[in-house]
């Protein structure tokens, strides 16, 4: 028999700091999330190399987020946001697939500015396109002495997209910087409309049946009754029809769906053909019919405020 | 104390804690008398034979193998920093039966010719029935009452267990069986839980934390807010707990105990849970959890719609995930959440991990695997890190002399993986004429696994 005392087994503990939070956003998609993969706002599916940030924007609502994306762009956008966690990228945890991501992000630092803010995401493509969204209801906690760690497991489909386009519930896309903010900011901007009654989202101070929300959501005009119609129908030279309608790239907030029916007076459906951006101009998005013409269609654009 | 004939006659016939009539004395209790002391903040080295088989001539024959855990527990110069260290509860009370299902009805059964279940309790502790066989191995039910013919416990038990289904019984750990009453590990004492280093208890009904302190004035454990003594808190098998240190310095404490190799139904609620896991030598994501069946994760095409889980590990302070399991129409395994392509769902995880599950669905139980069969995959060795000026540890346990003079002769083995054993020799061995055994531990920290090994001496 061997002399021999076992030895035991040595190792470091390191402490775990507290103050630890762990937030999971996917946007895989699932019979509840359907969402279809990202794009740019030409509509290429984006690619690895585009940044995914999770973070917050301190302080700001909203419509100051979108304010402060038309006014300054993405270097403004970025300056006011607070970073949660490492920088992550398309493709990231969906073994590169494009168009897609699925993270997870660790934020250690006790003394973040992103504890008690609304959980966001900053998309920001190489060609400088960008997307923010965030997720209402859902803020950074501090983790408690005693507490758990906190962790948060989002899905992208339930964010509402601030700066950026969307196309129904299921298609997201970047966008260059918006041309105009937020639907106040924006109104604010036509001085001949002092009637607050002519300020209000469904109100028509030009009286050409577009009310300011359609104006705003379609590049109109508020003052002018002549300025184009956001929804066109136009042949392609060839047999065939295109629809055509207006968006106003990185209102993320606006949802565009264009409705179908057989007969004008009811039973509209959205369209199950394939709308996609102008390639020439990424701001007209257009629905490619095909002949023959049998029975009469009928087209229209919805647009609402995402919820 | 018994004669020394008294003791080999139990060797030679059937094992106290099997499916038989309980004997009025026995081995177990026996050792049980003569069991570990304790010095300072010093392993409690505990030997029992418990689970002794029948003995044959010329066989050796061994004790439930018992385990030390030696745990580093860091410190902080800043008790607004305070720093935290999860712990798996995976070395146990010791088994008060281990035997037969006679018969079940509803939330109580009997075991098969047992005459007095009452036999079976632990004074001043809660106990609980694990599930070994069957459709419902795994499967954990307190135990609210012994009664003479019965046992009764707090669920339903017919969906787990029929006659003959194997079954332990073992009581649950208080507070005070892994810290001490008297703090002897010298985790930072204070007046109220917010001065005080902190021992914490998730509560996955209520989703809020159980936190514990050993309070300086009254020099004694209590609960956050709660002035009365807690040394008889539960830790409740087969949670975990953590500890949340306030105070300065490393200190180290020693969990000891048999080694719960069982299966585990986890009973998972909606939210968060913190789990002990059994031990498992060849534990990985993979082979620990099952992804289907009955008793399987929630496994879905994205991590929104699916368990996630951490595993915290002590020893090297190390946070592994979060994972999910995917199934769907992009393929079916595994996932670190982040990662393309991770080997981490089949990388060997530590035996103390903890368990932290998060769960957006319905409450359901999952399926966790022990298994001391030697490890498919080489396990890392854990680096050493002995502090400066750290206290020896030393380990005692008494051996009473009727069984050194009897014709069985005893030796205490130790392992530290479970799988090659050594046997104690006599020089490090420190034997006083009380029969009180006294050996040092090595400093830092580490685990060691010890048995008792009785052989014939014709």
């Amino acid at each position: 028999m061997h002399p021999t005392f076992p030895s035991l087994i040595l190792a470091i503990v390191s402490s775990i700091p507290l103050m630890a939070g762990t937030v999971v956003i996917t946007s895989v998609p699932d019979s509840e999330h359907g969402l279809e993969p990202l794009t740019s706002l030409d509509g290429i599916p984006l690619a690895e190399g585009t940044q995914v940030l999770v973070g917050a924007f301190p302080s700001l609502s909203d419509d100051q987020v979108l304010d402060l994306a038309s006014q300054g762009g993405l270097a403004q956008v970025s300056a006011a946001f607070v970073s949660f966690g490492d920088p992550c990228a398309i493709g990231q945890g969906v073994d590169g697939e494009v168009g897609g991501f699925e993270i997870s992000v660790r934020d250690t630092d006790a003394t973040s500015t992103a504890v008690d803010e609304t959980v966001s995401l900053l998309l920001q493509t190489s060609g400088g396109e960008f997307l923010v969204a965030r997720f209402d209801g859902n803020v950074f906690e501090s983790e408690t002495d005693t507490g758990l760690e906190p962790l948060l497991s989002l899905h992208l489909a339930e964010a509402k997209i601030i700066v950026g386009n969307r196309l129904g519930t299921a298609k997201f896309a970047t966008s260059t910087a918006p041309a105009v903010g937020s639907f106040s900011t924006w109104l604010a901007g036509f001085s001949s409309i002092t009637d607050p009654s002519m300020k209000l989202p469904g109100a028509d101070p030009d009286f050409d049946s577009r009310s300011n929300f359609l104006e705003y959501a379609t590049g109109g005009n508020p003052e002018s009754g002549e300025d184009q119609q956001p929804c066109r129908i136009q042949p392609d030279g060839e047999g065939g029809m295109w629809v055509h309608f207006n968006r106003v790239p990185g209102l993320g907030s606006i949802d565009y769906s264009l409705e179908t029916s057989d007969s004008i007076a009811d039973s509209w459906l959205e369209t199950d053909g394939l709308v996609e951006p102008d390639p020439e101009i990424p701001a007209i998005m257009r629905l490619h019919l095909s002949p023959p013409f049998e029975a009469p269609n009928f087209f229209r654009l919805k647009v609402e405020s995402a919820p | 104390m018994l004669p020394s004939n008294s003791f080999e006659m139990k060797l030679k016939y059937p094992p106290v804690f099997t499916s038989g009539k309980p004997a009025p004395e026995n081995p177990a209790n026996l050792l049980q008398r003569s069991k570990v002391i304790l010095d300072f903040a010093v392993l409690l080295l505990m030997v029992s034979l418990s689970a002794l088989n029948t003995m044959h001539a010329n066989a050796i024959v061994y004790s439930a193998t018992r385990g030390n855990y030696v745990v580093k527990l860091p410190g902080t110069d800043d008790p607004a920093n305070p720093v935290r260290t999860y712990l798996g509860i995976q070395l146990l009370p010791d088994t008060r039966f281990i035997g037969d299902v006679g018969s079940v009805s509803g939330n109580t059964l009997s075991l098969e010719n047992v005459y007095d279940h009452t036999n079976f309790s632990t004074p001043e502790r809660e106990s609980y029935v694990h599930v070994m066989t069957g459709s419902g191995r795994g499967f954990v039910a307190d135990i609210t009452e012994f009664r003479t013919s019965e046992i009764v416990c707090s669920k339903e038990l017919t969906p787990w267990m029929a006659p003959f289904t194997k079954i332990r019984i073992r009581p649950h750990s208080h507070i005070s069986d892994l810290l001490g009453a008297d703090n002897r590990f010298g985790l930072g004492a204070g007046p109220d839980a917010t001065t005080a280093d902190n021992v914490v208890v998730w509560d996955p009904d209520a989703q809020v934390e159980r936190v514990y302190y050993f309070n300086s004035t009254r020099m004694r454990w209590e609960e956050l807010g709660i002035e009365a003594d807690a040394s008889h808190a539960i830790f409740r098998f087969p949670y975990g707990f953590y500890i949340v240190r306030r105070s300065p310095g490393t200190i180290r404490i020693v969990l000891s105990g048999e080694i719960g190799g069982d299966a585990i139904l986890l009973p998972v609620r909606s939210g968060a849970n913190v789990f002990s896991l059994p031990v498992n030598l060849s534990a990985s994501l993979d082979n620990l959890l099952p992804s289907e069946g009955d008793f399987a994760v929630i496994s879905g095409p994205n991590a929104k719609r699916s368990d996630i889980l951490t595993f915290e590990e002590p020893t090297t302070g190390l946070h592994r995930g979060p994972f999910y399991h995917l199934s769907g129409p992009n393929g079916s395994g595994w996932r670190e959440i982040g990662v393309n392509n991770s080997d981490a769902p089949v990388a060997p995880l530590d035996l103390l991990s903890t368990l932290v599950l998060r769960r957006e669905g319905n409450a359901s139980h999952i399926l966790v695997e022990g298994s001391l069969d030697p490890p498919t995959v080489p396990r890392p060795p854990l680096p050493p890190s002995p502090e400066p000026g750290e206290i020896q540890l030393k380990g005692h346990f008494s051996v009473p002399p009727p069984i050194l003079n009897s014709d069985v002769v005893i030796s205490i083995e130790s392992s530290i993986d479970l799988e090659t054993w050594v046997q104690l020799t006599p020089d490090k061995i420190f034997r006083d004429e009380n029969g009180i055994c006294t050996f040092d531990l090595p400093s830092g920290q580490g685990r060691a696994f010890y048995r008792i090994t009785l052989t014939p001496d014709f």
